[in-house]
């Protein structure tokens, strides 16, 4: 509606000019005119019903509500210098006080609530009402995270809109007429949408309030700390609310390149384990094989001493290090140069370590405006939530399409988009046959970039959307569907996440064996990434997005923790890049690429891998093989909030800060550097990563080098980045503290050529005839939010997804009590039958067994072929 | 002074068949818009007409089709049948009476608002009006007046026929859209006007039943036949629902301007039982009651009622006598408000709550004299400020009747007991 053309208005003898299509509550409130709201709220469409914002302008009759009256040249409006509409304000304050509770005190919202404000500011002092109070329902749970107090409700039916406007979860609503109108959900089920914390702040009165948060502490009590969520890969700005030293409750800060105003609930709500009971809060060293308390002193001695050691008598082939997607940016710095420089290896992985032809997404607000969204092996509403918000805000306000291709339905199917539920390990042939529909299209000239698209037409000749029906199990006319709405998309996008990339190494030729060399292994999801940039190209040069899962994927790679790359992702094999870090680090580097994890799990098999540095990652849970092999290392470290299955097996145990006690930075999807800042004081004798890493290694060098880690604070670490980092010179820290600092993106050359990608076709094997693909639950027993108490109530018992037609072939039932069973491994679960799941495909979410389905993998690049049994 | 046009088949035996209905001259109206075919001339006639709205605000007709925005298709007609306001049953009349009346002027105002899609939206409790229509919307089909190629003109119309929930609010237009899409009938923020956009947000006429009904006698007979009733700007006859104390409370035909004297004393018979009247509420429980004696001398239009302080509303005249408390017949209606409040504003919803439990204490006897000041001082914070017209309709009955009857407030307060009890 906003144009550039501005209009000229007087609001209480002030002359305002602003855009047209603005509203009068918009040019008044942006000239510092306060006009008080109850159902206006600037993020949702104006519906005028509270009437606390009426005004009087000239030449109309009546008073009108400015939230709705859009502004015209020449307007004169009166908001605090009319009698009348004081009057009307004033009166409808007294309206909704005579049958509010006024249980201020014991109210959550007392403090920050906009009615007690309003009443304050405009309100009769006196009540004139003497009649009884209205009654309904005060402590109403909506679900497991809401309760309503219906009595403070004042019906502005905020929240309501909210759901159906943003998050498109249609489930609270009014019911009942006039004064005995209720908020609740029908019939009374609970609230589940993911976005439902929301509507706590947005509540103009205490109505709705947070059952983690009820009672704990009143607002002016909270120290709010800026921060980041490091729960997924997004890093939605928030302020954590500390009081006596423990994190209260979570709330969004606004950003409107990332979150907006919003926050998911997981991000709201799973805070606890940071305040957890069970986080180490001390070292601990292994002492007549148990792990016992011990001073940091004593600690850090012995695992200088074990890594000394092993530097000796086995040199620094014999050491790795492994990193994390979770720790901070000065962390993973730290880390890879104390390994590079102190213990003289390129031994360096880490896990979930995006590959680096993937491309960040570029922009969160501007997939408001893709009009079609390809979402390729990525669910965003369980991974990265915010991008599903950013996706609905498309499709709910500008009609755009998704187009799921992926093995189970998502969330986001919801819109009717094609759903392309290919077998896992059919996916490049799916994506060539996609590509051949496209071709058949027409495609309109979209290809003009590309120099051999006729080579592409023959390439593509065997892909025809009928052949690939029975390998890939998606129907031709699902492919032509999506083929049909790509071709016709002015704004297309394509976003694909990890799951994607499996199929790289799933449909290309035949699997290496295990102890291949590592990078023959890395490099399979090669045709997966070249697959999504053909199809980038086919449509026009479309941008194509890798959606991670962890908070600071981006970080851990550009930081360095892999084996062949330095900070920056500069080859370790370059002479001159090598020369330079060396003179930046004051020691000589190693010039062979390191080991990368599984290359580490294959030495720790043949015996020739003596110490491990582990930081912040649980491989011993999600990868079988590493948790048979991690125990066979002699000298294993490992740095952590918990004592998890990985450190249970280490010599040393460091207790680590979670990100509410350090400050730092971590870069998000999109590739913005944003500051972490320490919220309260750690739990015991728990230590910043950057500290430890800097003690360390100052027992660890020579004298000489002493000076070279001299580091006393985080900052400092990132003075050394700003320096190392190509691009990042130009740090703005201000900008980084305030909504995050985008460092240049490297300028990419437009690719023009096509890669051929030749997909083969899985092996069957009739012994085990289904395969099983994982996925990411919003809510899961993972490390973190394990320990995050409230949450755990929604985490579902573990299930196995099953299409109806397999469940009628194998006699399984909804509810049946079963074990997954493959060639590595057997696992209980329980029967889900759906048609959400592609046929000869089972889906197992991750995270929310008791034994990790990693038992069931052979090796970490394959789908497993299952059997389920009774 | 009685006329016999709009009521001239209540009575006739099966009125309601379609047989009878063609056999009384019906679906003239619609043969001769059809034959000439210019739909801008059915528009003409009307505008030229000077019809008002029959359903209570009495906004000219053929202006409001003159909102519809130029070359928007498609555009709908919905027949507001959600006949409501307390005091009002002359449309059940014709939609039980004569129901291919309100058929055939929906087709020929569809056919000149060029409209291939039309509603009824008819109030839930009227069922043997919604039998009557069903029946006679399915005679029109199998007439052909009524789905594809209407009569061979290559004209086409859908009808539909919808029953309310029983909500009062839904008689308000933009709520009535909202029920008929399906939502809650909450009323819709206005610009846009449904004339703009409304239904489905297309380009939206809603007329009461019984200006529907009028448009195809004007068609026929002309806008000067139809002006030489009534007044300038309330030309016509128009339909007046009696009740309350007279003798032969029901429903009237008159032009438009008769003396409300000649209606309750000449037609109605006068007061029942001969007890003196004591206020008249004239267009329904949402215009402002009148002293009896003051209304008496007042005729039946938009201008004369309104010098009396009062409206000619939906044409609903409540006769009330001295034997009646007006305390409790105000308490009564301000109950009816409160009720119907859809309670999507703060003012209508929490105002009428208050006003009522008022009203309620004083006919309890509970009292204070300082509530007469405090209920019209939330009558004035209502008027006005609400979101739609229900709040200021909810007023209307409350203050008119303290200041025109204050000494009965008065003594009820002060005496604990009703005035007319004795």
């Amino acid at each position: 509606m906003t144009t550039d053309r501005m209009v000229h208005l007087t609001i209480d003898d002030q002359e305002i000019g602003c855009p047209e299509g603005w509203t009068v509550y918009e040019a008044a409130t942006a000239a510092g005119i306060h006009i008080p709201t109850f159902c206006h709220h600037e993020k949702l469409v104006p519906v005028g019903a509270c009437r606390m914002c009426l005004v009087e302008i000239e030449g109309t009759l009546g008073l009108q509500t400015s939230c709705t009256a859009p502004v015209r040249e020449g307007m004169v409006v009166r908001v605090h210098t009319s009698p009348r509409a004081v009057e009307a304000r004033r009166a409808n304050i007294e309206f909704l006080l005579t049958n509010h509770p006024l249980d201020c005190p014991v109210c959550d919202k007392g403090g920050e609530c906009p009615l007690q404000d309003q009443a304050l500011l405009d309100g009769p002092g006196n009540s004139r009402y003497v009649e009884e109070k209205r009654h309904k329902s005060k402590r109403y749970p909506l679900g497991e995270f809401i309760v309503l107090d219906q009595e403070r409700c004042v019906l502005c039916w905020r929240c309501i809109r909210f759901l159906d406007e943003w998050a498109g979860d249609h489930e609270l609503d009014l019911f009942g007429r006039g004064a005995g109108t209720r908020l609740t959900t029908f019939q009374g089920r609970p609230l589940t949408s993911k976005w439902q914390g929301n509507t706590i702040d947005i509540c103009p009165v205490g109505a709705l309030t947070s059952r983690i948060f009820r009672f704990e502490a009143r607002v002016w009590e909270l120290t709010n700390t800026p921060s980041i969520c490091p729960l997924c890969s997004v890093g939605c700005n928030t302020f954590l609310g500390v009081k006596n030293n423990e994190v209260r409750r979570i709330t969004p800060r606004e950003n409107p390149e990332i979150n907006d105003v919003w926050v998911c609930d997981k991000g709201r709500f799973a805070h606890s384990f940071v305040d957890h009971p069970e986080r180490l809060t001390t070292p601990l060293v292994r002492r007549d094989g148990k792990l016992e308390p011990a001073t940091w002193s004593e600690a850090l001695d012995v695992v200088a001493r074990g890594f000394k050691a092993v530097l000796d008598q086995d040199g620094s082939q014999a050491i790795a290090g492994l990193g994390s997607t979770r720790v901070s940016n000065e962390a993973s710095y730290l880390f890879q140069r104390f390994v590079r420089s102190v213990l003289q290896t390129n031994n360096l992985d880490h896990l979930e370590r995006m590959p680096s032809g993937a491309t960040p997404l570029q922009s969160l607000p501007n997939l408001e405006h893709r009009d079609v969204i390809v979402l390729l092996g990525a669910d965003p509403s369980t991974e990265a939530p915010l991008v599903e918000l950013w996706i609905k805000k498309a499709v709910l306000r500008h009609g755009a399409k998704v187009i799921v291709i992926n093995p189970h339905k998502i969330e986001l199917s919801r819109y009717g988009g094609p759903w392309l539920g290919y077998r896992p390990g059919s996916g490049l042939a799916l994506l060539n046959s996609l590509m051949r529909a496209l071709l058949d299209t027409g495609l309109r000239d979209r290809t003009g970039r590309a120099t051999n698209v006729d080579e592409v037409r023959a390439w593509l000749e065997p892909f025809g959307p009928d052949r690939v029906e029975r390998t890939t199990g998606v129907q031709a006319a699902a492919i032509r569907q999506a083929a049909e709405l790509l071709a016709q998309a002015k704004q297309p996008i394509i976003l694909y996440g990890p799951n994607w990339l499996l199929e790289g190494p799933a449909g290309s030729a035949a699997l290496l064996p295990t102890g291949a060399p590592s990078e023959q292994r890395a490099g399979l999801v090669r045709p997966a990434l070249d697959l999504v940039a053909n199809l980038a190209l086919l449509l026009g040069g479309v941008e194509a997005g890798f959606v991670p899962w962890d908070h600071n994927t981006l970080g851990a790679l550009e930081m360095g923790v892999a084996p062949d790359l330095y900070p920056g992702q500069q080859p370790v094999t370059d002479n001159r890049v090598r020369s330079r870090m060396a003179s930046f680090w004051g020691s000589a580097l190693s010039p062979v690429r390191g080991l990368d994890f599984d290359g580490m799990m294959v030495a720790a098999r043949e015996e020739g891998l003596k110490a491990m540095w582990i930081l912040g990652a649980d491989p011993a849970r999600h990868c079988r093989v590493a948790g048979n092999l991690l125990g066979q290392i002699p000298f294993l470290v490992v740095q952590d909030l918990f004592l998890t299955d990985t450190a249970s097996l280490a010599e040393v145990v460091l207790p680590a800060t979670s990100f509410a006690e350090s400050d730092g930075s971590a870069i998000n999807l999109t590739g913005r550097l944003q500051a972490v800042t320490a919220a309260k004081y750690p739990p015991g004798q728990a230590r910043a990563d950057w500290w430890i890493i800097t003690q360390l290694a100052r027992l660890m060098v020579p004298p000489k080098q002493q000076r070279a880690w001299a580091f006393s604070s985080p900052q400092h670490v990132l003075d050394e980045m700003a320096k190392v980092l190509p691009g990042y010179r130009n740090l703005d820290r201000a900008a980084m503290l305030a909504g995050g600092w985008q460092p240049p993106r490297p300028q990419e050359a437009q690719r023009r050529v096509f890669t051929r990608v030749n997909a083969v076709t899985p092996k069957e094997d009739p012994e085990y005839p289904l395969v099983l693909c994982t996925g990411r639950l919003l809510y899961d027993r993972g490390a973190l939010l394990h320990h995050a108490e409230p949450v755990q109530h929604v985490v579902p018992e573990g299930y196995v997804m099953i299409h109806p037609g397999d469940a009628g072939q194998y006699g399984l039932a909804d509810g049946d009590g079963v074990s997954l069973v493959s060639r590595a491994g057997r696992l209980r679960s329980t029967v889900r039958v759906s048609d959400e799941v592609a046929p000869g495909t089972v889906f197992a979410p991750l995270n929310v067994n008791d034994a990790p389905l990693s038992v069931l993998f052979d090796d970490r690049w394959t789908w497993p072929r299952v059997q389920v049994v009774k | 002074m009685q006329t016999n046009v709009l009521l001239r088949n209540v009575g006739v035996a099966d009125s309601y068949q379609i047989e009878t209905y063609v056999q009384q001259g019906g679906y003239q109206a619609l043969a001769k818009v059809l034959e000439e075919g210019q739909p801008s001339k059915v528009k003409e006639v009307v505008l030229n007409s000077g019809l008002r709205g029959r359903g209570g605000a009495g906004f000219p007709t053929g202006r409001k089709w003159m909102f519809l925005p130029k070359g928007v298709y498609p555009r709908y007609l919905v027949c507001n049948a959600d006949e409501g306001e307390p005091g009002t049953f002359k449309d059940r009349v014709l939609m039980e009476h004569d129901p291919h009346g309100v058929i055939e002027g929906i087709i020929v105002s569809s056919y000149a608002c060029e409209v291939e899609h039309a509603f009824i939206y008819i109030r839930g409790e009227y069922n043997l009006g919604y039998q009557r229509l069903r029946n006679a919307i399915d005679q029109a089909y199998a007439a052909g007046f009524l789905g594809k190629n209407i009569r061979g003109s290559g004209y086409d119309l859908e009808l539909s026929l919808i029953q309310g929930a029983g909500a009062y609010i839904c008689g308000e237009e933009t709520a009535l859209l909202s029920s008929l899409e399906g939502k809650r009938g909450h009323p819709k923020l206005k610009p846009p006007f449904p004339a703009a956009q409304g239904l489905y947000r297309k380009p939206t006429i809603i007329n009461n039943v019984e200006t529907l009904f009028n448009v195809p006698f004007i068609v026929l007979n002309g806008s000067d036949w139809y002006r030489q009733w009534g007044t300038e700007l309330s030309p016509g006859i128009k339909l007046f629902s009696v009740s309350g104390h007279v003798e032969r409370p029901g429903v009237y035909e008159v032009p438009l301007s008769t003396p409300i004297r000649d209606l309750v004393y000449d037609i109605c018979g006068g007061p029942k039982d001969g007890v003196p009247l004591k206020a008249i509420i004239p267009g329904g429980s949402s215009t402002r009651m009148v002293r009896a004696d003051v209304a008496m001398e007042a005729r039946l239009d938009y201008e004369a009622l309104c010098d009396v302080g009062s409206d000619l509303g939906s044409g609903a005249v409540i006769v009330v006598n001295e034997k009646t408390c007006l305390v409790r017949l105000v308490a009564r209606l301000a109950g009816f408000y409160r009720h119907e409040s859809c309670g999507k504003c703060i003012p209508c919803r929490e105002g009428t709550d208050w006003m009522y439990k008022i009203l309620q204490r004083i006919e309890r006897g509970e009292g204070r004299a300082e509530d007469l000041p405090l209920l019209l001082d939330i009558c004035n914070n209502i008027a006005g400020k609400s979101f739609c017209p229900l709040g200021d309709a909810a007023v209307q009955p409350v203050r008119s009747s303290i200041e025109r009857f204050g000494e009965e407030y008065e003594f009820h307060i002060r005496e604990k007991r009703c005035m007319v009890d004795g």
